[in-house]
């Protein structure tokens, strides 16, 4: 056991596990300063040093993973934990953390997702002399949540946030689900949790009806193929450590808990663990907090977790989002376009690929392209998908020869094709399923295809066998030097 | 969700605050100077003919 008051110079050197992890990862991209760059300074995450420095590089274009390898934790001291984050903000990241080439970054991951989302790896449970998240424990006062580098993200945010997943279970089962949360360290022993998704939702329902006491585990950094696999949206009964391992390709290693022991197990190849309890009833205000739509989350109530154990390995690293970015956006509508995909294949068909844009934050917006058989697929498609993933407003529903990933080409098919009188609906009054707070109750629909049923212009193009023979490597001039 | 906007009374900020907090007889926290206050100690609360809305992550 040790008490983390150190920085870089003199941490514990990092302990090699059995499975993946975020380390593993990182050494990938290491090397290469597109991907990954590091911050050497002292850095405060509460004066919003860490932001700056991601935002500086989102004006610019770029879109490394950034270390902060000196960064002050919420006593304003020295962290033991280096920072990590911006992993998941290019879609060629992704593919790589799921083992796809970097070349298969479009249609490519969206489809491997829905593929692999009902693979499911059977985790394996390890003793703690084999979980390397074990081999520092915290505990009572100890569990002091300040000794870690929050981050606080924009000028308005109420505090520190812990940005990565927690992971709940209901009462007597024993299926896991895995959701990203933010923890507000209120104290170095409780903290706020701000709980959006329909099942986590649930799960903190059932256990708040039965008057009991909730245990969540919050995981502060992991293999990225754990987390893009713990993405997806799976039915209420799926395992998410199962549905992690098949993106991980090997099964999720756990571990019993320090605090609830076999009832409860956690990730053993992750960074930092904490473990608490969610008391019925006991709440606090949290937020604002810079969310996923580039605006600010307002001030609520929230449920309360109270630390029972802070569990670490040694050379952790502190894995924090940079919410309302690219990484954010990119992290769920990944595996969103799998979820869409499998869902409106397999009840309409002909479907070529879904995006989700980052003009709709990665979650708002749908693009979907088909090939059409008849008048009325585009709806169909449209009104599936819909009713599918619950925060969905706006579906676009365009031709196979229309590329989804290039937001130009759809604009145009909505532009040419769209009769707005015909080709726009709107469905009035429709809310999530089981998320009371909701986020608006319309959602409008496109279809952007060529109308087949009446007399219409034919879209133009430079005849195909043209264009193959025509190498423009070998007709332009200059070479790239200079054109003439 | 339906919101309403606060107005800190000490250091005159409005921020935007969830409706269940508007009668639940708990003290908001200022973003902006950390004054925790009453929401009918607000320099001014707006909420709107029928309340704001809001996206969530």
């Amino acid at each position: 056991m040790s008490t983390p008051s150190s920085s870089s110079a003199n941490r514990k050197p990092r302990s090699k596990g059995d499975g993946k992890s975020l380390s593993d990862y990182l050494d990938l991209i290491r090397n290469n300063p597109a991907e990954f760059r590091a911050v050497k300074r002292t850095v405060n995450p509460m004066e919003f040093e860490v932001t700056a420095v991601l935002k500086h590089l989102d004006n610019r274009g770029e879109y490394p993973t950034v270390q902060f390898d000196n960064p002050l934790n919420l006593h304003g001291k020295p962290s033991e934990f280096p920072i990590v984050s911006n992993l998941w903000a290019t879609r060629e990241r992704c593919a790589e953390a799921v083992g796809l080439p970097r070349s298969n970054a479009g249609a490519e991951l969206g489809t491997l997702f829905a593929r692999y989302v009902d693979k499911k790896i059977k985790p394996t449970v390890v003793g703690s002399d084999r979980a390397p998240v074990h081999a520092n424990v915290l505990q009572g006062e100890k569990a002091d949540m300040w000794l870690l580098p929050a981050v606080r993200h924009f000028e308005m945010d109420l505090g520190g946030v812990l940005t990565m997943g927690l992971i709940a279970h209901p009462p007597g089962e024993d299926f896991y689900n895995v959701t990203f949360v933010k923890t507000f360290p209120e104290t170095g022993q409780r903290g706020g949790l701000t709980i959006h998704s329909t099942h986590m939702s649930r799960i903190t329902r059932l256990w708040e009806k039965r008057g009991e006491r909730m245990p969540v585990v919050n995981v502060l950094g992991h293999h990225p193929a754990f987390w893009l696999g713990t993405l997806n949206t799976t039915p209420w009964g799926d395992n998410e450590y199962a549905t992690a391992g098949a993106f991980l390709q090997e099964p999720v290693r756990l571990v019993p808990s320090v605090t609830w022991g076999k009832d409860f197990l956690v990730p053993a190849d992750a960074e930092i663990i904490i473990e608490g309890e969610v008391a019925p009833g006991n709440t606090t205000i949290v937020d604002p907090f810079g969310e996923i739509s580039g605006q600010y989350q307002p001030q609520q109530l929230a449920p309360v977790m109270e630390v029972t154990a802070i569990t670490y390995r040694d050379g952790a690293i502190f894995q924090d989002v940079f919410s309302g970015h690219r990484e954010h956006m990119l992290m769920a509508s990944v595996p969103r376009e799998g979820t869409i995909y499998n869902h409106v294949q397999q009840k309409v068909g002909n479907v070529r690929a879904v995006h989700l844009p980052y003009s709709g934050c990665g979650r708002f917006t749908a693009y979907i392209s088909i090939n059409k058989t008849f008048e009325g697929h585009a709806k169909q498609v449209a009104l599936q998908a819909i009713a599918h993933v619950h925060n969905l407003h706006a579906v676009v529903v365009v031709d196979e020869d229309i590329d989804v990933f290039n937001e130009e080409h759809v604009l145009w098919a909505v532009n040419t094709y769209v009769d707005p009188d015909r080709d726009i609906d709107l469905i009035k009054n429709v809310r999530p399923p089981s998320d009371p707070r909701g986020i608006g109750s319309s959602r409008v629909i496109f279809d952007a295809t060529r109308p087949t049923h009446i007399p219409f212009p034919t879209r133009l193009r430079v005849p195909p066998d043209t264009m193959a023979r025509v190498k423009l490597e070998e007709w332009l001039e200059g070479t790239g030097k200079g054109r003439p | 969700m339906k919101l309403f906007w606060s107005t800190c009374p000490k250091c005159m900020k409005p921020f935007v605050v969830e409706w269940a907090l508007r009668h639940a007889g708990l003290k908001l926290i200022c973003p902006f100077c950390g004054n925790r206050y009453l929401p009918e100690e607000s320099a001014k609360i707006d909420d709107g003919e029928s309340g704001g809305r809001t996206h969530m992550g």
